[in-house]
């Protein structure tokens, strides 16, 4: 038991960083950016850069590995996104999509479609029955780091209430003379080092390779609406309440309870499960969403 | 002005495709297409075996190529998606004129490729899908690995043979790994063992501790196991994190990545299409170490045999794909291949293949005597 | 050649069916679908179903064409009075629940091995068969665009209170626009696998529904002759790569890559500089339409 919940807290520490950016934008720019999980794979891309090929300290590549990401973020907003502000959400949406195609097409061109692996070697530990590693450790440390500095910028800082505001109210906020191009930049800039930063301890504790996006669409997508789309930190929630589910889903014998011989939900249908809430999520709160959307 | 960029690309596209269209005749040639997955997954195992394929047309237009011509490959790619591979073969057959074709792909890609060429008459050779459906195009599909059903029944009798009474298994959930895992369980079975657990796990995901546990609380003697590289790291990872201690009985060893090599030594080990040792294999093996630096992936030897028995039947018989067909069969009982004596049965898959048995120790994989 | 021109028609043809379904949902009635793979793997499998269980064809070509529009429901009703992009998130997440399901239960239609359909020999009547489900299918949005209907529903893709204040009820119109659209894209998805002859849960991912998504984006998700093109472009587009990959001689693998680049690359291009698409939609024609 004590082991699927450290597994549950590892694997949502993984997802949680991702969601929270995409959360955030969502707050910001009202629209589902798919191009946010492919900055994660740059990132990963990046830091690998960094520590694996120029031989540099693991902290300071992952660090700079998410600065970098963060940069293309805006940079991507500057090229793209920033053009494009007024048409709908959903044709944003769709511009996401295109710039992940082109993204992954272009972290594949320059690094090949094989599959890398950060040279680390974690230490194994235990503790109270349940096995893990420093990596793991490391993980959930930094994905709580993380949670707590967005969490100082949002409600300490100048700039992080101006951010609420614009996500509050655009309107109210440009007229009260917040600089909305300049904050949306910020955002952009957290979000994206945010995904880097995510991207790269999910490739650390598996691998590299350039559509390892699409395996982390689905339970992303799932931990942020589970959340509610446009709450930052309920993104984080949503991904713990995901990971938990999947893993008693798949561990609990269901069969012995119900029949007497032991059966349990078979483990590939994990994915199944992060789609499945994040569609009944979806469904059960129609009404909010109705309102907000009229 | 409104239809005005529509036509610029229309037209842009349509010299592109007239401007790509004339072969280049200069001298006669004979083409010959090959399909990989050169995006998407896998993608590392499909570029080696466009190397094997690329270094048995070579020596072959070295040596004269087929009477005269010397051989062009046309290299497609099928991204590892259905779609895609039919694109890329029906280009390849009906733009190209290509008579026969190199594939690497799973199941899902190189099945409909093989409709698609059935009624075609043309010819399919499989270098890496494995799925026992493949059996069911004899006369278009020959296959330089064994199937599935074939590997997967020596492995289960491997583990009942080493002494194992219970075994769990745990596969990728995809064409490969469920159809030897099924193939492995009957064999074992039928031995006289039981199987305990039968875990598919879905490929790429960063933790495999939530599949292990199950097949932990099942307390197998031993775990029979295949995968590819990438996710085979990932399996031993979360085994060894989780104090797993069970010896592994593998099918494809070579395949595997071994995380932790201290942690697996003496504790792996399994069977691998054999005949590796031979004197071509360990030729094409110095020259891949010499070209590319590093050891080749087992489908750099699958794609070399393909290529040169699918060169010696052109030889032999004409380069037409009636005149293949009817050769390919004849080539192959007097090739001595990289992977071995390659013998068809007369659906076109290999049956008897050289099987290696190796032990994993002291960070590689070591030759171990077959079992009695 | 010609039997490669008759596949790529072949191709083009079905996929603008799927197009065209896309038109009427998005282009007409302003629904977001990012499952759009979903009614045409639905359509797919009936055909893959009855093949796998020894049904005639027929059976096959009635399962896809009944389950596809009845499955169409079962996602919209619960879920039709979502906002715009919830819906996308729903349709995607409805679509993936079909694929894995296909993939995880063998009992359907072979699961990950895939299972064999019968496949028509005769390519130039899969070609025919192909156009001809093209030619139904665009009379009949051409209809649905041109009728009263049609209006209403342009009304309430640009102001749902207006149609409402109309005496209209938009949930009953989508619900309308689904059913007939899904049940294009189910017959599409029948012919598909008799067109390829093997079925796996592979060929319906969620790239697939963005391929269609790029081409109506491409040609104008308003205009009919639009979405055609846009499928016709990003087919040969598809395909003509290929020749150029061959004909560069640059490294197999990066050419590969820069195939799928330049998708995404248009994708981007055709928001920035023409968002209307290709072809914009055509002026209506009666004062009533005029917005």
């Amino acid at each position: 038991m004590t082991q699927i919940l450290v597994d549950s807290l590892v694997y949502a520490a993984e997802i949680a960083i991702i969601a929270i950016g995409i959360a955030l934008s969502y707050s910001v720019l009202r629209f589902a950016n798919f191009a946010h999980v492919q900055f994660a794979v740059v990132g990963a891309y990046l830091s690998y850069t960094f520590f694996a090929l120029l031989g540099w300290p693991v902290v300071a590549s992952v660090i700079l590995g998410a600065v970098a990401t963060g940069g293309i973020a805006v940079a991507t907003d500057r090229l793209v996104f920033a053009r494009l502000r007024g048409i709908s959400p959903d044709g944003k949406m769709i511009v996401s999509w295109g710039v992940a195609l082109f993204l992954r097409a272009a972290v594949a061109s320059v690094f090949g479609g094989g599959a890398r692996v950060f040279p680390l070697q974690p230490a194994p530990l235990s503790f109270a029955g349940a096995y893990f590693t420093m990596q793991d450790v490391t993980v959930a440390a930094a994905t709580l780091l993380a949670i707590g500095a967005l969490h100082l910028l949002l409600y300490r800082t100048k700039a992080g209430t101006a951010l609420r505001a614009l996500a509050g109210n655009p309107d109210l906020a440009r007229t009260r003379g917040i600089p909305a191009e300049r904050m949306i930049a910020l955002m952009w800039f957290v979000g994206g080092s945010y995904a880097g930063l995510g991207g790269t301890l999910f490739a650390m504790q598996t691998r590299l390779q350039p559509n390892m996006d699409l395996i982390m669409l689905l339970p992303v997508f799932s931990a942020v609406t589970i959340g509610g789309l446009d709450r930052v930190f309920g993104a984080a929630l949503g991904a713990l309440a995901l990971s938990l589910a999947q893993n008693l889903l798949i561990s609990v014998d269901l069969g012995s309870l119900l029949t007497g011989q032991p059966w349990s939900v078979p483990t590939q249908f994990r994915d199944f499960i992060a789609v499945g809430t994040m569609v009944l999520i979806l469904l059960l709160r129609r009404r909010g969403a109705t309102a907000q959307a009229r | 002005m409104r239809t005005c960029p529509t036509r610029r690309i229309v037209l842009s596209m349509l010299m592109l495709t007239a401007a790509a269209l004339p072969a280049r005749a200069a001298e006669p040639t004979v083409p010959v297409g090959v399909i990989a997955n050169l995006t998407g997954s896998d993608v590392p195992s499909s570029v080696d075996m466009v190397r094997g394929v690329q270094l048995a047309a070579d020596e072959l237009n070295a040596a004269g190529g087929v009477q005269g011509r010397k051989i062009v490959l046309i290299t497609e790619d099928s991204e590892y998606r259905p779609q895609a591979g039919i694109e890329a073969a029906t280009k390849l057959f009906d733009v190209n004129k290509v008579e026969a074709a190199i594939v690497f792909g799973g199941s899902s890609v190189t099945l409909p490729i093989a409709e698609l060429a059935r009624p075609k008459g043309k010819v399919i050779l499989n270098t890496s899908a494995s799925s026992a459906k493949l059996g069911g195009y004899p006369g278009t599909l020959y296959s330089t690995l064994p199937l599935d059903d074939i590997v997967g029944a020596q492995v289960g009798a491997y583990a009942a043979k080493m002494g194992v009474k219970s075994a769990a298994f745990i596969v990728p959930n995809n064409t490969f790994g469920t159809g030897l895992m099924d193939a492995a369980a009957a064999a074992f079975t039928a031995a006289g063992g039981t199987v305990v657990r039968k875990i598919a796990y879905t490929e790429g995901q960063p933790d495999y501790r939530p599949d292990l546990q199950p097949l932990q609380r099942a307390k197998p003697d031993a775990i029979i196991s295949a995968g590819y590289g990438d996710d085979t790291r990932t399996v031993f990872k979360a085994a060894r994190e989780l104090g797993i201690t069970a010896p592994w009985y593998v099918a494809y060893p070579s395949i595997f990545a071994v995380e932790d090599p201290a942690w697996l030594n003496g504790h792996m080990s399994g069977l691998d299409n054999g005949g590796l040792d031979s004197s071509t294999g360990q030729r094409i093996k110095a020259i891949y170490a010499q070209q590319f630096k590093g050891e080749p992936r087992p489908h750099y030897f699958y794609g070399y045999d393909a290529m040169m028995l699918l060169g010696r039947a052109m030889q032999k018989g004409g380069t037409d794909a009636a005149a293949i067909k009817a050769a390919l069969p004849l080539v192959a009982k007097d090739y001595d291949g990289a992977t071995g004596r390659i013998e068809w049965d007369d659906r076109g898959q290999r049956i008897n293949p050289p099987m290696d048995y190796f032990a994993f120790r002291d960070g590689k994989l070591e030759p171990i005597a077959a079992p009695k | 050649m010609i039997d490669f021109a008759i596949f790529a028609v072949t191709m083009i043809a079905i996929w603008s069916v799927l197009g065209i379904s896309l038109h009427l949902q998005f282009g007409l009635t302003g629904l977001v679908n990012f499952g759009q793979v979903m009614p045409f793997a639905v359509g797919a499998y009936g055909a893959g179903f009855a093949a796998a269980h020894g049904l005639p064809i027929a059976a096959g070509i009635a399962i896809g064409a009944l389950l596809t529009p009845l499955l169409g429901l079962l996602v919209i009703q619960p879920a039709g009075r979502l906002a715009q992009d919830y819906w996308a998130l729903v349709t995607l997440g409805a679509g993936e629940i079909f694929r894995l399901t296909m993939l995880n239960v063998p009992a359907i239609a072979g699961g990950v091995e895939g299972t064999t359909v019968y496949r028509i020999a005769d390519r130039s009547l899969a070609m025919l068969l192909a156009l001809a489900l093209l030619g139904a299918a665009a009379l009949l949005a051409r209809r649905i665009g041109r009728s009263p209907l049609g209006r209403i529903l342009r009304v309430l893709r640009e102001d749902e209170t207006l149609g409402a204040t109309l005496g209209r009820n938009p949930f009953a119109l989508h619900r309308l626009v689904t059913v007939v659209s899904w049940t294009l894209a189910g017959l599409a998805g029948v012919l598909y696998a008799h067109v390829v002859g093997y079925l796996s849960p592979g060929a319906f991912t969620v790239g697939e529904t963005f391929l269609i998504w790029t081409a109506v984006v491409l040609g104008g998700p308003a205009s009919l002759p639009g979405v055609v093109l846009g499928t016709a472009v990003v087919e040969l587009t598809a395909v003509s790569t290929r020749f150029v990959a061959q004909w560069s001689h640059l490294p197999f693998e990066l050419t590969a890559n820069l195939r799928l680049g330049t998708f995404g690359l248009v994708l981007v291009l055709v928001f920035l500089f023409r968002p209307d698409g290709l072809l914009r939609e055509a002026k209506a024609r009666s004062d009533a339409d005029r917005r």
